[in-house]
């Protein structure tokens, strides 16, 4: 069988599911951007991926709440979409976040250096707070913080779940930090679209678990593709590929409820 | 079935990362998995200054490859007589595919006059010669050293020599430039390695110059050889496209037949 078709075949099989898509104006200089959230959608598919989070640009570079509406917008009534948002510290964000949970968010990322606050407690605590209440996942784009803020988050919630993306900057350099949070933070977590080291996903897995890695493409800036055969040809088991590829994220998104307990 | 030439990997550690996968044992076991015929290394050690010992382990690795791990020697433009002599010395052997040129690493505009003995030594010698290419950076502002428009002078004046882009440009506004040079000078060629997997650049390049000067590269162990590989076979170009890129172009620019 050629290379292509065994490829497509296993990325079909490990029913993917994409933890970093997008939709808005790209924020870097690129090739192709997707229109429309239906286009996005189609490349998806066309790569085999089942389930995206979907993310608006402007909630990183225009204005949250205006992307979140945004973001919001573009999952509804789409099964296989849906959404994160972006929040900063703001003293009453229960009704909020229900709100946008009953929308089909399923997970936050914090831009503290765009959008200027700290990540320290006395400044992020109570959104953490909040989004620890109702099992929202934290994202986090390594550079947004510094590791040793990604590191007291870890440790002052450790029942709040971060996935860490190597966004922005080259992740790779970083291996021997995050393999120290990877060891003492059985709560951090790493999304893979630019997690480039050679051999990370078998090395990870052997150390650390298949349950410590989440699948991000970056669609549709980078081609999607590429972060997948990292799984679809890793030298682990069918079922560590299947929990990397979309069963840890779908684990994550279908934790997450209300502060009345729904989701 | 296509023997895969990986064009652009490295060996050995890099000392502001956990090179994992960086041993000669690792790359020919994830070769053997991922049915890679041959790869093509710089020994990391070259753009430390430890000429001698690259050209050891890069010659050792050829052997306990059976043949399967080639090399550039790299030509350190603050090293110039050394890195001469030690090219020269291992002309003729079969581990040795070309030179390699590092810009940013070593501190040395592309078009500087001290690049001119490596140029003349690939003509000379009929040599192929990589470089390390990358986009501008404000935060990285030694990468400017190799923006893909800072080789024209050398590409144009040495036509017969067969240049590679390494990396393609690195990032888009590097792409674009790599793109618009390879119209023009039909000695250079590029290769895919790095992390700016933009969906659409092998398109691009496809469109602009054909696919018989773009070349497979992992960027190993910085970059896994799966990353590029799934996006050859992803990206909306021909299954003729793509085996030219995997396999074909390498074949013939390095003159490595059939294994």
């Amino acid at each position: 069988m050629l290379l292509r078709e065994d490829f497509e075949k296993r990325r079909e099989a490990l029913e993917f599911a994409d933890a970093n898509a997008w939709v808005g104006p790209p924020l870097e200089q690129g090739f192709q951007a997707c229109e429309s959230v239906a286009e996005l959608n189609e490349l998806l598919r066309r790569a085999s991926v089942r389930r995206a989070l979907v993310m608006h640009t402007a909630c990183v570079s225009y204005d949250r709440a205006e992307g979140n509406r945004m973001t919001l917008e573009a999952v509804a009534g789409r099964d296989d979409m849906f959404a994160a948002i972006a929040l900063v510290p703001d003293v009453s964000i229960g009704g909020y976040l229900d709100e946008a949970i009953a929308r089909k968010a399923r997970a936050v990322r914090l831009f503290p250096k765009a959008h200027s606050f700290s990540l320290a407690e006395w400044c992020a605590g109570a959104v953490l707070d909040e989004m620890l209440a109702r099992r929202l996942p934290l994202i986090l784009w390594h550079s947004q913080a510094t590791w040793e803020q990604i590191h007291d988050i870890c440790t002052g919630y450790p029942e709040l779940t971060v996935v860490v993306e190597g966004a922005g900057r080259k992740i790779l350099y970083d291996n021997r930090i995050f393999y120290r949070l990877l060891a003492d933070c059985p709560n951090f977590h790493l999304e893979l679209h630019n997690l480039t080291n050679s051999l990370a996903v078998e090395d990870i897995v052997a150390r650390f678990g298949a349950s410590r890695l989440v699948f991000g493409s970056f669609a549709p800036y980078h081609e999607p593709t590429a972060a997948m055969m990292p799984v679809t040809h890793a030298r682990i088991s069918d079922e560590d590929k299947r929990l990397i590829a979309g069963g840890n994220l779908r684990a994550l998104m279908d934790a997450v409820r209300t502060g009345g307990g729904d989701a | 079935m296509l023997d895969i030439i990986d064009a652009h990997a490295h060996l050995g550690p890099w000392p502001s990362f956990e090179a994992i996968g960086s041993t000669v044992e690792d790359t020919v076991s994830l070769m053997d998995h991922l049915g890679v015929a041959r790869v093509l290394t710089v020994h990391h050690a070259g753009l430390f200054g430890l000429l001698e010992e690259a050209a050891r382990w890069s010659e050792e690795a050829y052997e306990a490859s059976d043949g399967r791990v080639l090399s550039y020697l790299v030509y350190d433009p603050n090293r110039a007589a050394q890195s001469l002599s030690i090219i020269r010395a291992s002309l003729g052997k079969p581990h040795l595919v070309g030179i390699k040129i590092h810009p940013p690493k070593h501190n040395c505009p592309a078009d500087d006059e001290r690049y001119r003995p490596v140029w003349e030594l690939a003509r000379e010698h009929g040599l192929a010669l990589i470089s390390h290419t990358w986009g501008r950076s404000a935060d990285n502002p030694a990468q400017n050293y190799s923006f893909p428009d800072l080789f024209e002078r050398y590409v144009a004046e040495y036509g017969e020599v067969r240049f590679v882009f390494g990396h393609g440009g690195g990032r888009c506004d590097g792409f674009l430039a790599c793109a618009r040079l390879m119209k023009t000078y039909t000695n250079s060629f590029m290769d895919i390695t790095g992390d700016g997997f933009l969906r659409g650049r092998l398109k691009h390049f496809v469109r602009e110059v054909g696919s018989e000067r773009i070349l497979y590269g992992s960027d190993s162990p910085w970059i896994d050889p799966r990353f590029t590989l799934g996006e050859v076979l992803g990206a909306e170009i021909t299954d003729a496209d793509r085996a030219n890129i995997l396999s074909r172009n390498a074949a013939r620019l390095f003159g490595l037949g059939e294994k």
